[in-house]
């Protein structure tokens, strides 16, 4: 209760925000931050199991963002007891939302988004899909940034199919005021793992890392990934570049 | 003969360096010396001052109770990620009218009923919707158009469909930045087998939706729209979109599906509206894995009530 009274005191003492900062997602999880009116905006990386994502998103007039992309967040297995191999699958999301402060002092930037897969062709595994729905804010409180949130996500395989399950979404950004341009960068959200067998689960996915804000308009990120049920050695290290621009 | 060309060749020549050393004729189509007022080169007609923005004659996927102006071009494409693509062209008609010719991927299809409905595509329809726009009649006189949908009949899995829906619906601003649509529907589909039959056999039966219970046919719809932002709208409608399923008892055989759509439409131009969204195709059986992101693009254009009034 303390906690929670804390943290809405320093929500409501903070700072009104000049401008929403840029940026989707922390590093899996997603953000509130929307972009401006016909801001487009680009995201590549690459893992060192040559595992990535590649995404274009477009501003719709500073309420809402569309998203077009693939990516291989979604794991898939038909034998379980062997890692279960990434999947590269379209990827469509919209997000519809309000900036900091629109309603409010103090406010946190909310979105609601909606993310789909399409396109999953060519794998072992059959009738893969994935759909998720997520409730976000976000507060940019100076030195650090916090993510809250809750997402439901569905999932298909081989014909098995999951009912919405609701997970929580997490992400802070810290941003140490003696490094102008780097920030650290933690999440916690979840992805589906498709078995042909047993049908999907969730699985909890913990990113650690840092960006670097190169330019005005690009940044690099350097972050480890581990996912849950999987080793140490599991884990991945994976190099992202982001670029915006914007009208 | 050689003499009688050269002299027509210098005739001409000198007549041409005649003609070219005539003084100028004063300018202006008042001037009673032209002979031809008609053919002088007119002033270009004046540019139509910035025109209102154009109510649209659909939210998401209901029809609104708004007609597009008088010869105004209308052109809608969209993709989503279930693999549809659709598109729907559209012509005012004198503003109190609107025809259009449009391929819909809302037309869904199963074989047995715990089969997941695949949609056909495409599914190609002709509207013609007529009304009277906002406050024509009276002061707060709601948009009210009475529109007319029919498909052309369409074969597929070895089955003959059509569809065809009737619809009533008013629309109101409330306000500059909000507006409101509520309608009826009174729908129709048919379905018949293609399956050969010898000589002397009936054809295989052909069921209806009009066939059984008349509130099968009519359904409410509607939709919101919030203008936020000047050049941001957000949009929500539910509408209906038959369902065929051959496999199904004969009075399951065409049932209607509600679907919900969101989304924003963002003026990129005054001709070019951005449209992203959400569908859920059978909110009444909602999953989310049937959820659809969808993007589209409206074309609006004067052009043709350019030239109309040009030619006026």
């Amino acid at each position: 209760m303390r906690a929670v009274l804390t943290v809405a005191a320093v929500l409501a003492a903070a700072r009104p925000a000049a401008a929403d900062p840029v940026g989707a997602r922390v590093l899996t999880a997603p953000t509130a931050w929307l972009p401006e009116a016909e801001a487009q905006s680009v995201t590549l990386g690459l893992d060192h199991r040559r595992d990535g994502i590649a995404i274009a998103s477009y501003g719709l007039g500073e309420l809402a963002e569309i998203e077009l992309g693939a990516e291989t967040d979604v794991r898939a297995c038909t034998d379980c007891t062997a890692r279960p191999v990434p999947l590269w699958m379209g990827r469509a999301g919209f997000r519809i939302g309000k900036h900091q402060d629109a309603w409010f002092a103090g406010m946190p930037a909310v979105v609601v988004g909606m993310r789909t897969t399409f396109a999953a062709h060519g794998h072992a595994v059959h009738g893969v899909r994935a759909s998720d729905a997520y409730l976000v804010a976000s507060r940019d409180l100076g030195v650090v940034r916090l993510h809250a949130g809750v997402d439901a996500l569905a999932a298909s395989v081989d014909g098995h199919r999951s009912a919405a399950e609701l997970r929580p979404l997490a992400g802070i950004e810290l941003h140490p005021p003696m490094y102008k341009r780097s920030s650290l960068l933690g999440d916690i959200a979840w992805e589906p793992e498709l078995d042909a067998a047993r049908g999907p689960v969730l699985r909890w996915l913990l990113g650690i890392g840092v960006r670097y804000q190169a330019f005005s308009w690009a940044s690099v990120e350097l972050a480890v990934r581990a996912r849950q049920g999987e080793d140490l050695g599991g884990s991945t290290v994976l190099v992202r570049v982001n670029a915006t621009t914007r009208p | 003969m050689k003499r009688a060309s050269g002299v027509i060749v210098a005739m001409v020549v000198c007549g041409g360096a005649h003609a070219r050393a005539q003084p100028a004729p004063p300018p202006g189509p008042s001037n009673p010396a032209d002979p031809y007022p008609q053919l002088a080169p007119q002033p270009a007609a004046p540019r139509t001052p910035d025109r209102p923005p154009i109510d649209f004659p659909e939210v998401l996927t209901t029809p609104t109770g708004w007609l597009l102006p008088a010869a105004v071009l209308y052109s809608k494409n969209a993709v989503d990620t279930g693999g549809g693509v659709t598109s729907d062209t559209r012509v005012g008609l004198g503003d109190v009218a609107e025809f259009g010719v449009a391929t819909t991927d809302q037309v869904r299809e199963r074989v047995m009923p715990a089969d997941k409905p695949e949609r056909i595509q495409p599914y190609v329809t002709a509207s013609f919707r007529l009304g009277v726009s906002e406050n024509r009649l009276f002061v707060n006189q709601p948009g009210v158009t009475l529109g007319f949908r029919k498909s052309f009949e369409r074969n597929h899995s070895g089955q003959k469909t059509r569809i065809a829906e009737l619809t009533l619906v008013a629309s109101k601003h409330l306000g500059p930045r909000a507006a409101i649509h509520i309608g009826g529907s009174l729908w129709d589909a048919s379905l018949q087998s293609n399956a050969q039959t010898g000589p002397g056999e009936e054809p295989p039966p052909e069921f209806t939706l009009h066939g059984h219970d008349r509130a099968k046919q009519i359904r409410a719809f509607g939709g919101l729209e919030a203008r936020p932002l000047p050049r941001s709208s957000i949009l929500i409608d539910l509408g209906w979109s038959p369902e065929f399923c051959y496999g199904c008892a004969d009075d399951d055989k065409i049932r209607l599906r509600p679907e919900l759509s969101w989304g924003v439409r963002y003026e990129v131009a005054s001709f070019l509206h951005l449209e992203s969204g959400v569908r859920v195709p059978d909110i009444g059986n909602f999953n989310l894995l049937d959820a659809q992101i969808f993007g589209q693009i409206t074309l609006t254009s004067f052009a043709l009530a350019d030239a109309v009034e040009n030619l006026k």
